[in-house]
């Protein structure tokens, strides 16, 4: 699982690196655009996190030279600019995601888990943590401990949803589309009546979380 | 004492004023000088006329004679080229080198109408002298007659008699004229210089603080206020390079904040869970709001806000999102509720931003638990109500003032609320803070998006 670090900062860049690299990456990590370039036209990475300014120019140059590269990794800007216009042009110029220093560092990688989340063959071995919680992207299993946690279908996916994006709100809108299919019908309460099963069985398997709900905007997953 | 400043109208208008009355006492000076000359002549006409009529005489024939040992000598030494000539009936008579034009004159008029005759012609001459001629029908001693005199000099007249002669004179209506036009010509320049001046006056009011780019237009100002206009202009151009300029340097800084503080944060993250962990991610997370709140702040001032049609119901809850993490681990209930879309016009970060600032203040302030509630209404208002202390009487009137943070934002920096307030009014609406019960209740109202 080989992905890009790009950030000059002296000890932003070798914090991060050091965290991805514990959870299971391989980090190639460059401070320049010149060594990115470089990298990129040298080895396939699965994805690239990007800072914009750079000491040699803008960081979102590299990303015309990335497209050049099949499959195109998906790129993760990494940035201090944070007006909408300047969202707008990463966006548009190819970058998949767009996340504000300072960020939270789960964020960062439940983003990157998400974005890679296409092959699901190549996600890491390691699993997400909240928590006593652990749950494995890959296989779709969550564990408490040694004792692994069954869930149904639909609850299954509300963790899924949570666990990626865990200590954030997920808002109900996307829980939503996450749980059911497009031939679903959904019934007003049910997302709530899911959620309250689920957070019963996290409880029940003492999974050391907590299921918060936002009313009226959706629900965020913690470690208690 | 404060001093009025000097009116531009008033001063064109006496400078106007002076203009018109020099040149007024000038051209009576001038008028007075040549009609003294003329009357001169004209008066010296007249009583050389006088004079000669004595020497005018009846042979025995009834033909008029001009006697010469009479006044006559007399004349022609004050004036040598003096001439006379007399007509009649019976005959004619002269004197002294009468002209041609003059003789003409004289005897064209038949003499039935002797008594209507009379003719002055006050200037002519020889050699540049001014001389005047006098035609004037008389009753003789008998017959009418016609007596002309002429070359005659001024010099043969009496000052008293010009003046005199003067009184006389259509002169004063005119002077009178000019005066009457002079003041209404001064009473037009107030008005036209006051209006010329309007749309200009008009444009610096309308100058936008919030749109830098703003300008008096060259076009509609008069000519000589060009100078004024154009170097208004340039010190604006100056101000708002100046501002950019320090508009981008705060935002350069608070951008560099950001990388340290994502270290810091990462850091943060891998401690054990313990009560100094939570303190120092609530540090964290402060100086992350308030650089987002100077780099917002500045873009309020900045160019290009975008102005947008967004939903408020959205960006409610989006704000309510950003800020759970924090609201729930400090103890509070988030909710939302009402609308599920209330669209409005602006732009959308700001207005998220708002909310934000709104949540942020209530988990400050909000007595460390209950509930955070928000609403967006059908009108487009956003109220933000938490279940603490509320806001006291005395801060009431300033929570909404820059870096007011006595007691009631102690460890803001104070500049959350102003913010928010600032926001609104970008958008032609307004924060305020609603009348409660219980807690604070904060609310932001939004106009309605134009068709």
């Amino acid at each position: 699982m080989r992905i890009l670090l790009v950030e000059d900062d002296p000890m932003l860049g070798p914090s991060l690196a050091a965290r991805l690299e514990a959870d299971g990456f391989v980090v190639d990590h460059v401070t320049c655009l010149a060594d990115a370039v470089e990298a990129v036209m040298g080895a396939r990475y699965r994805a690239v996190l990007l800072d914009r300014r750079l000491p040699d120019g803008e960081g979102m140059s590299l990303l015309p030279v990335l497209q050049t590269r099949r499959p195109m990794p998906p790129v993760l800007l990494v940035t201090a600019l944070d007006d909408i216009p300047d969202r707008v042009a990463g966006l548009e110029a190819g970058a998949e995601d767009y996340l504000i220093k300072p960020f939270a560092y789960e964020e960062l990688r439940a983003r990157l888990y998400t974005r890679m989340r296409r092959s699901p063959e190549e996600a890491p071995s390691v699993p997400l943590v909240v928590g006593g919680l652990a749950y494995d992207l890959a296989t779709r299993e969550a564990r408490v401990g040694d004792r692994p946690l069954t869930l149904p279908r639909r609850e299954m996916a509300i963790l899924d949803s949570l666990v990626r994006r865990a200590g954030r709100v997920v808002m109900r809108e996307h829980l939503e589309s996450d749980v059911y299919g497009y031939e679903d019908e959904i019934q007003s309460n049910a997302l709530e009546a899911h959620v309250s099963r689920l957070r019963r069985r996290l409880a029940d398997a003492r999974a050391g979380v907590i299921l918060h709900a936002v009313r009226g905007v959706g629900y965020m997953l913690r470690a208690s | 004492m404060r001093r009025r400043s000097p009116s531009l109208a008033l001063r064109v208008a006496l400078a106007f004023l002076i203009a018109f009355g020099a040149i007024l006492v000038a051209i009576t000076l001038g008028v007075a000088a040549i009609s003294q000359a003329l009357d001169e002549a004209t008066l010296a006409g007249d009583s050389a006329f006088a004079l000669t009529l004595r020497d005018v005489e009846t042979d025995a024939a009834g033909r008029p004679v001009l006697r010469t040992n009479g006044e006559l000598p007399a004349l022609v030494r004050a004036s040598p080229g003096y001439w006379a000539f007399v007509r009649s009936d019976a005959g004619e008579a002269s004197y002294g080198p009468v002209p041609a034009d003059a003789m003409r004159a004289i005897r064209s008029p038949p003499m039935t109408e002797w008594d209507e005759f009379s003719l002055t012609i006050p200037v002519g001459g020889l050699g540049g002298r001014v001389t005047a001629t006098t035609i004037e029908g008389v009753q003789g001693r008998g017959d009418p007659m016609i007596l002309g005199v002429g070359g005659v000099t001024p010099g043969t007249a009496t000052f008293e008699g010009a003046i005199a002669y003067m009184a006389h004179a259509d002169f004063h209506w005119a002077v009178l004229g000019l005066v009457v036009l002079g003041i209404l010509a001064v009473l037009a320049v107030i008005p036209v210089v006051r209006l010329s001046v309007r749309p200009l006056a008009r444009a610096a009011a309308g100058l936008d603080p919030a749109d830098l780019g703003g300008r008096l237009p060259e076009e509609s100002a008069p000519r000589e206020l060009l100078p004024v206009v154009r170097a208004f202009n340039a010190a604006l151009a100056r101000l708002e390079e100046t501002f950019e300029r320090r508009r981008r340097f705060m935002a350069d800084v608070a951008h560099e904040f950001r990388t340290p503080l994502a270290v810091l944060n990462m850091h943060v993250e891998t401690l054990p869970e313990s009560a100094s962990r939570t303190d120092l991610q609530r540090g964290v997370f402060r100086l992350s709001e308030m650089i987002g709140q100077m780099l917002d702040s500045e873009r309020l001032r900045g160019p290009r806000r975008p102005d947008q049609e967004v939903d408020l119901a959205a960006l409610a809850k989006a704000a309510v999102a950003d800020v759970a993490p924090i609201a729930l681990s400090a103890g509070y209930d988030l909710t939302y509720s009402g609308e599920q879309a209330a669209p409005v016009r602006g732009d959308p970060h700001a207005i998220k931003r708002a909310v934000a600032n709104l949540l942020g203040n209530a988990v400050a302030h909000g007595g460390g638990g209950g509930e955070i509630a928000v609403r967006v209404t059908a009108d487009r208002i956003v109220e933000v109500a938490d279940e603490g202390p509320g806001v006291g009487a005395e801060a009431r009137e300033r929570v909404f003032d820059p870096f007011y943070r006595e007691r009631w934002d102690k460890d803001g920096c104070g500049l959350g609320l102003h913010l928010v307030s600032e926001i609104m009014h970008a958008h032609g609406g307004r924060a305020e803070l609603a009348d409660s019960t219980r807690g604070a209740r904060f609310r932001l109202l939004f106009p309605a998006p134009a068709a």
